[in-house]
């Protein structure tokens, strides 16, 4: 039997130009990040090859306005645990970012009455809500009627919270203000709980019916 | 890493989220009560509730219903008359009465509340109830037998 003689040393030392496996596994997770983060993005412009002309254009604002909505509020409401606990680093920003999360919060809900408006159309034209209505009331009774009140909450706890974390300033990671820091970290985890509750219930609806 | 050694995007980034500046800063001042904050926070939950006690009143009755859309008649399209394209009809007085609900209770609650102390329990409880009632109250056990009459 012939023995193989094996060069150890020229396996333990890959020629330099060759990507290390750190190297693959770091451009493996940004390239990874990029693509899903890019792929969920992309889910409302799937409104585009709607037969419903009202779908592809109504329903593709609402959800783009919809869907930034949801993860810019989701991006604000996680970083309400790190305030939660009083961290004055993340303090500067979420007066900042609670700000741009209530004006893209609003800017989804005046297309959602755009949608609304043509939701309601008559049931010889195609209308949701009246088809709902005449075929799967629960949708309309469960599903809209949370949607179409709860969407709104997110403006009002927006506007609050970034008016107080501006209001109280730095102070308000101060001992005697405690329990302000508690009820504005309650009220951004509030924002992002009717964010994503709007965002499943409308989607929920619209893959009932369409506009 | 330094600022200028920073990719720029990171760059960017950073700059978005300190604009604007003077809301990034936050104000200058050090309230030492939470009179203010339960105010801005009440207030939502306020014009939340008002809005579905408009929505119960709405569901009551046929004239009441008229109530409500005429409340929130003056709103662009919430009377449109194409079938094709529908309208807001009765939802814009709903919302209408969202907005007076929370920035009426705003301006009274403020000034009431600016210098006094709210106790934790009231604040959280507050907060929590009025927004709790407000989603409950979304679904009512009548409302769908309400337009078989």
């Amino acid at each position: 039997m012939q023995e193989v003689q094996i060069d150890h040393k020229s396996m333990e030392t890959p020629p330099d130009t060759f990507p290390r496996q750190l190297d693959i596994a770091t451009v493996s997770v940004y390239g990874l990040a990029i693509l899903s983060a890019g792929l969920f993005l992309f889910l409302p412009f799937v409104n585009l090859l709607h037969p419903s002309p009202w779908q592809r254009s109504l329903g593709t604002i609402h959800s783009l306005g919809a869907l930034t909505t949801t993860i810019v509020v989701a991006y604000t409401g996680h970083l309400a645990f790190p305030l939660l606990r009083g961290s004055a680093k993340v303090l500067p920003q979420m007066r900042t970012l609670t700000f741009w999360s209530t004006v893209i919060a609003a800017l989804a809900l005046l297309t959602g009455n755009l949608a609304y408006t043509r939701y309601r159309a008559a049931i010889e034209y195609g209308g949701a809500r009246a088809w709902l209505k005449a075929n799967t009331p629960l949708v309309q009774y469960i599903g809209m009627e949370f949607h179409e009140f709860t969407t709104l909450f997110i403006l009002a706890l927006g506007v609050g919270s970034t008016w107080i974390l501006w209001y109280y300033g730095d102070s308000i990671l101060d001992k005697k203000n405690r329990p302000v820091l508690t009820a504005t970290c309650v009220a951004l985890m509030g924002m992002m709980f009717f964010a994503m509750g709007g965002l499943v219930s409308g989607l929920a609806i619209s893959k009932v019916h369409a506009l | 890493m330094s600022t200028a050694t920073m990719p720029i995007y990171t760059r960017l980034w950073n700059k978005l989220k300190q604009f604007p500046q003077a809301l990034h800063q936050g104000a200058d001042r050090s309230p030492s009560t939470s009179g203010a904050a339960a105010a801005a926070l009440f207030s939502g939950g306020i014009g939340a509730v008002v809005m579905m006690i408009t929505h119960h009143y709405a569901e009551l009755s046929k004239a009441n219903n008229q109530f409500v859309i005429k409340m929130g008649a003056w709103i662009p399209g919430a009377m449109n008359t194409d079938p094709m394209w529908g309208n807001l009809e009765n939802y814009a007085g709903k919302e209408m009465m969202f907005f007076v609900g929370w920035w009426v209770s705003w301006a009274i609650l403020h000034p009431v509340l600016k210098n006094r102390q709210v106790s934790p329990r009231i604040l959280i409880l507050g907060l929590l109830s009025l927004f709790t009632l407000a989603t409950a109250m979304a679904w009512h056990p009548l409302f769908p037998y309400l337009s078989l009459q």
